[in-house]
Formats: structure tokens, sequence, C-alpha cells
């Protein structure tokens, strides 16, 4: 599959795998637009960050942990969103403790119609 | 980038910090550390809390760390807002290009209120306050809570979200609540607030119950809290049928002040009611009072018979043999107070005289005594 940005070699990991379910994105604006799928490298942040996440896009497995992340740091965006990931949509992570997890999206697949707001 | 105002006087000389401030113990991470324990270069424990990120800089707020501060702030007892500004502040500017980090002595009045976590965040997102009741009025400061309002803000808490729950999950909500009922409405209390008392609960375990359920219900307290908020309208409260709008006016009820007391108002919140803080006046009681006596029909009877089965768990029975009714029988239940009673009239066999209420065909005993005569009363 070809991803919707340029990667690094060897990223994602090997043992990142397709997903399947229910996820969360925080976002600006509601309805989403295509800016609300940036990603760090688009965005010029995290110049220190490793280059595969800089490449990604962040999400959250729940809604509560994606409300909590926009509770912590305001400027993120005014909503959350979900998003119903398929195997199609591309590579994910695995979720961290606060249940970021990180989306390589395959070519095509980022579309802010696919994000709804739901708080 | 964020907007601030660093002042040449408020410049903290240098010898500091570190490029890149030094990541000591990460307490909360997303794309990358957000709230973490660094040191300064004499070897200082600080809390640091990535404010921004953007034109190559970052801006990260470091306050003062004590291996107390850290425990409250990890066990949820304290918010991450609360613990940076709890004494005083420096933010540090680390330009990513240059890498040098300057740190500016701030207030928390300084920094711009989309740069600071919202008030009372906890570092877990279980460590959230899922639903608060706070009681407000004069008598009620600081050091001076009369015990009863303690009392009526935790039972208030409690018995709206039974009354919502039990409805939305279908649950029996007579008889004994099981073990799994009781976590769900009996929630921990995660914070507790004394200078107008507040109640702040937790979330239930997400194992327990179908998450979607209790949003659902949640929501429907949503509709009802902002139903009663609003005392200029007069539109009356329906959310499809009659049993929901009741669960909905009982959960409403339970979190509106007393008509008399110390209590005037009682706001809810939480991030269940999305961040939203709902005011309820004794206006807000009357109008729900009066729609939830609008709903309900109910008739009070005397019923007179025998015991002929019971139910220890389901607190429920049947009168057998009753009177005025062809020796018919009726099912009904009763509260827990009246169980032993009613274990005793039923082992004896005791013919017995009970009052109660009858709604929507169900029979729920008031008082129970022994009949001493042969006639029994009928329904008034």
């Amino acid at each position: 599959m070809i991803f919707d940005l340029a990667l690094p070699a060897g990223c994602p990991k090997a043992d990142v795998g397709e997903f399947e379910g229910t996820a969360y994105r925080l976002v600006r604006t509601d309805p989403p637009t295509g800016k609300d799928l940036l990603t760090y490298l688009e965005l010029d942040l995290l110049p220190a960050a490793d280059a595969c996440k800089r490449a990604s896009i962040s999400l959250f497995s729940t809604f509560d942990q994606a409300q909590h992340r926009l509770e912590i740091s305001p400027h993120l965006g005014r909503f959350v969103a979900c998003l119903s990931l398929t195997t199609a949509h591309g590579r994910v992570g695995k979720p961290s403790s606060s249940g970021h997890i990180d989306w390589w999206p395959y070519k095509g697949m980022r579309n802010p119609a696919d994000l709804k707001v739901v708080g | 980038m964020m907007d601030i105002d660093l002042q040449p006087d408020s410049r903290i000389p240098d010898g500091f910090f570190e490029f890149p401030l030094p990541v000591e113990r990460i307490l909360y991470e997303a794309e990358q550390p957000i709230v973490y324990l660094t040191k300064t270069k004499q070897g200082q424990e600080m809390l640091a809390y990535l404010a921004d990120e953007a034109d190559g800089h970052q801006f990260i707020v470091v306050a003062p760390a004590t291996p107390s501060s850290i425990s409250r702030l990890e066990s949820g007892s304290i918010g991450i807002r609360e613990a940076l500004t709890d004494t005083w502040m420096w933010i540090v500017r680390a330009n990513l290009a240059q890498g040098v980090s300057e740190a500016w002595s701030v207030t928390e009045a300084d920094i711009p209120a989309l740069h600071l976590p919202k008030p009372g965040t906890p570092l877990r997102s279980e460590h959230r306050i899922a639903f608060s009741a706070r009681a407000v009025g004069d008598g009620i400061a600081l050091g001076s809570v009369p015990c009863s309002v303690i009392a009526f803000v935790a039972n208030a808490a409690k018995s709206s979200l039974k009354a919502i729950l039990d409805h939305a999950l279908a649950a029996n909500a007579e008889g004994r609540p099981t073990d799994a009922q009781r976590a769900l409405y009996d929630l921990p209390v995660r914070q507790l607030k004394f200078a107008s008392f507040e109640v702040g609960l937790a979330a239930p375990k997400q194992d327990l119950f179908p998450n979607d359920a209790v949003l659902q219900a949640v929501g429907d307290l949503r509709t009802g809290l902002e139903w009663a908020e609003d005392i200029q309208s007069d539109e009356a409260l329906e959310a499809g049928d009659d049993a929901k709008t009741e669960a909905i006016l009982r959960a409403t009820l339970a979190l509106t002040p007393p008509s008399h007391g110390v209590i005037t108002s009682v706001e809810v919140g939480g991030y269940w009611l999305k961040g939203h803080r709902f005011t309820l006046t004794r206006k807000s009681r009357s109008k729900v009072a009066n729609r939830l006596r609008q709903l309900k029909e109910q008739e009070i009877v005397v019923l007179s018979g025998r015991i002929g089965e019971i139910d220890d768990d389901k607190l429920s029975f049947t009168l057998r043999d009753v009177e005025g009714e062809n020796g018919g029988e009726r099912r009904g239940s009763f509260p827990e107070e009246l169980l032993d009673d009613m274990r005793s009239h039923y082992f004896e066999e005791n013919r017995i005289q009970i009052s109660g209420l009858i709604r929507a065909g169900k029979l729920r005993v008031t008082a129970v005594v022994q009949s001493h005569h042969e006639q029994g009363t009928q329904p008034q």
C-alpha cells in the first residue's frame, strides 16, 4: 500500500498493523476540515521528535481520553471528533497509557468528511 | 504561537536549565511528553508542562515539585494546573534552532488560558470528575458546612444517578440493588471541596457497564437539567415515553435544593455533562415537582390478606385471600426496612393489613400491621 505522505525508511515499524474500530481526534472546527488532519511534519512541529512519529496523525482510543487531552492542552482544538477506521485507512500504532495512538494513513484516506464531531 | 508578554525584568538569569530540559520522569505523554518531571542544573526537581510549541520554540511552564505534591498529582487529589500554580512558576522558552533555554518568572494570569490545563484536570483520564454536585447557600462556607449539607449533596448525586441509570439499563429498581448496580450509582468520591460543599465522583469501571448506555443515560439527565434550569420556559418535558420522562424528572428532582434550609441552589457539573455547569434553584424544584405530579397518577390503598409468597432478594411478595377481591391475590413490593416485619407475618401466617400506593398497576407497600379483626378494609 502507498501512504499519504512520504515516510522515512522503516516507517511505520513492521509490527504496526491495520486497524478496524473507532478512534477520536481533536479538531478545531465543526465540521472538521483538511487542516484538522495535518501531521506534525506538515505543521512543522516536534522537530526533535522521531521522524516516523512526526509523519503520523494523533488519535485517541476513547472519547474520554481525547477529551482529557483537550482539557490538558486546550489550545489544541475545540472539539473531539470520532472516526471509524477500517483496514483501508492505514496503519495504526498501539495506544500509549494516555490512549494516544499514531495513524499513518494510506494514500487518499485523509478525508475530513470521515470525522464527526461528538463532543 | 502563545501570546505572552515576557518582560526583561522578569527574566531569570541563565544557568538554571539545560537545553533541552531533561525529562526525568514522564507523567503524561501523548505525541511527546506533555507533563513530566525535570530538574535544574543545580539538581532541583521541577514539574514541567508543555504549554505550546510553535515557530521553532517550545514554551514549558515549570514549577517546584515536592514528593508530596507529585504524589497528590498522581493520585488525582489535585489537578495539573493546581500543581503548577500552587506556589511560583517560571516559563522556559526553548529555542529549538539555537538550542538555548531561557526562563522568565510568570504568574498564572500571565499565561493565556488556552495554554494551561483547565482547572481541576487530573493527570489521568480515569481520575476526572465524571459527575459533581455542589451546594450553594449563605450558611455554607469553608469551616462551617453543616453536616446535613454534606449528607444532602452525597445523597442527591447518588439518588439522581440511580434514578436515571436504573431506567437506562432497564435495571429492576425494586429490591436490593445488585453489586453491579450499586457500583454504578454509588460511585467513588474523587474530590471533596469544602468552600461551598462539593462532591466529585469518578466514572465507574468501564468493564462493568456498556459505556454507551451510561453516556445515553447521562445525556438524558442533561436534558432534564437543561429543562429544570430554564425556569422561564413553561414547556412540558417530554422524553418519548412516560417511564423515561419520569426517570429524568426523578433524577433531576434529586439534584434540586430542598424547599427549606441553607441550600438555595445546587450546581451540577462534570465531564459527563460535557463540562457544562447547571444551576438548579428552588424554582427549578417546583418546576420539576409540578411536572412529576402531572405525570403521576397514583392511588392510596389499604388491603387485607395474608402473605402467600415472599422474595427476600427482590423485596416482593404476594398477598393472598385478599378481602373484597373474592379471595384473589395481589403482587407488590416493599421497602427494605419492612423486610423483617413482612417475613415475620409470612412465617407466622398472620392475617395482615397493608397500606400502599398503586402506580401503573404496581403496588408499593408503605406500612404493614397485623390484622386483629376478620374484616379488613378495602381501598378507601
